[in-house]
């Protein structure tokens, strides 16, 4: 069993968002930042092939059905051989949603295992197959992030997510910032 | 003149305070798995213990579990490319990438060879210029610096 921490990034904003409390008025404004859960993730090729693995930050999206990954990391992950395409079982195309603009996309597995940077070395939950949208055309939505890991059929299958409260202290790195924010997130295998 | 002890027959402490520590421990973590508290004098007064306090000071998780071990990757490639993400990252704290927002940084070695929106031509542009300087194609990460985003409220999906 393994348990590795996930990070919690906060992104900056072209407006930020704040808001006065109608009890205080008077009061500081309250500040909402914009934090994502990410995961360190490598992927890698399937067991028993030699290959070099691709290193990535990707986003742990609950909301998200499938795993989705970019157009331009889709491309440099076809170049390293590391994605398995799935035709569909009908044979015909098929398009998801990105806000409100259809976007083409194909099913491909590739085998992900994340990674928590320690103290003591590099953490790993061992890679599991996930099966991807691998989108077919750029889509600026998913610049921050160029993977992201759904909800079912992807790292979180068969594992245990949690969020424990801790209290808050400085994190420094914009990338790592759940501490500042009272939580961490981890997962683990079962 | 008393006779010497034999060495067998001397009082062995470290194996009489070891025995102590196991039964201490063994109770301790009975009366846990069983869900109760125990008194600790602490600090010139008697103290409650809780279960989770008990199976935390001997390495198990709340429910008395042994916490689990984590793997550790081993790979000098993957090491060396998370080495050079997590400088970027420090970089990326500091406001010093800024002028990459939106593009690919293909990095390693505490380098950046090459950047563009497109990470496979950015890593074109970088392996003969990495491998130059010795450092080998393995050893690149391809590093996304993002710009700021909307709105505090934006989805990926909407």
């Amino acid at each position: 069993m393994t348990r590795i921490r996930l990070r919690v990034a906060e992104r900056p904003l072209l407006s930020p968002c704040s808001y006065r409390e109608p009890q205080a008025p008077n009061a500081s404004p309250v500040e909402l930042p914009l934090l994502r859960l990410t995961a360190d993730a490598v992927i890698q090729a399937p067991p028993g092939v030699r290959k070099v693995g691709y290193s990535v930050t990707a986003m742990i999206d609950t909301g998200c059905g499938l795993s989705v990954i970019e157009n331009n990391t889709r491309h440099d992950l076809e170049a390293a051989g590391l994605i398995e395409h799935l035709p569909f079982a009908d044979g015909r195309p098929q398009t998801t949603y990105l806000a409100g603009h259809a976007v083409a996309y194909r099913l491909g597995r590739l085998w992900i295992s994340l990674i928590d940077a320690t103290p003591t070395g590099l953490a790993s939950l061992p890679a599991v197959p996930v099966i991807a949208q691998l989108l077919q055309s750029p889509t600026p939505l998913l610049d921050t992030y160029p993977l992201i890991l759904g909800l079912h059929r992807g790292v979180l299958d068969g594992r245990k997510l949690t969020r424990e409260v801790v209290p808050p202290q400085p994190a420094p790195l914009v990338t790592d910032r759940g501490r500042f924010y009272g939580q961490e997130w981890f997962l683990e295998s079962a | 003149m008393a006779t010497p002890l034999r060495p067998d027959e001397m009082i062995d402490h470290a194996k009489i305070d070891a025995a102590h520590e196991a039964a201490t421990r063994e109770t301790l973590l009975e009366h846990a798995r069983m869900g109760r508290s125990v008194s600790q004098w602490r600090d010139g007064k008697a103290v409650w213990v809780t279960p989770a306090e008990i199976f935390a000071r001997y390495g198990l998780d709340e429910n008395g579990r042994p916490r689990p071990e984590p793997e550790y990757i081993t790979d000098p490639d993957i090491l060396a490319q998370f080495r050079e993400r997590e400088r970027l990252n420090v970089l990326l704290s500091e406001g010093k990438l800024d002028q990459y927002f939106g593009q690919y940084l293909i990095a390693g070695e505490g380098r950046i060879f090459a950047h563009g929106p497109s990470p496979l031509e950015a890593r074109r542009e970088a392996e003969p210029k990495a491998a130059a300087v010795g450092v080998p194609a393995e050893r690149l990460t391809a590093y996304r610096v993002p710009g700021p985003e909307l709105s505090v409220a934006t989805g990926t999906f909407q």
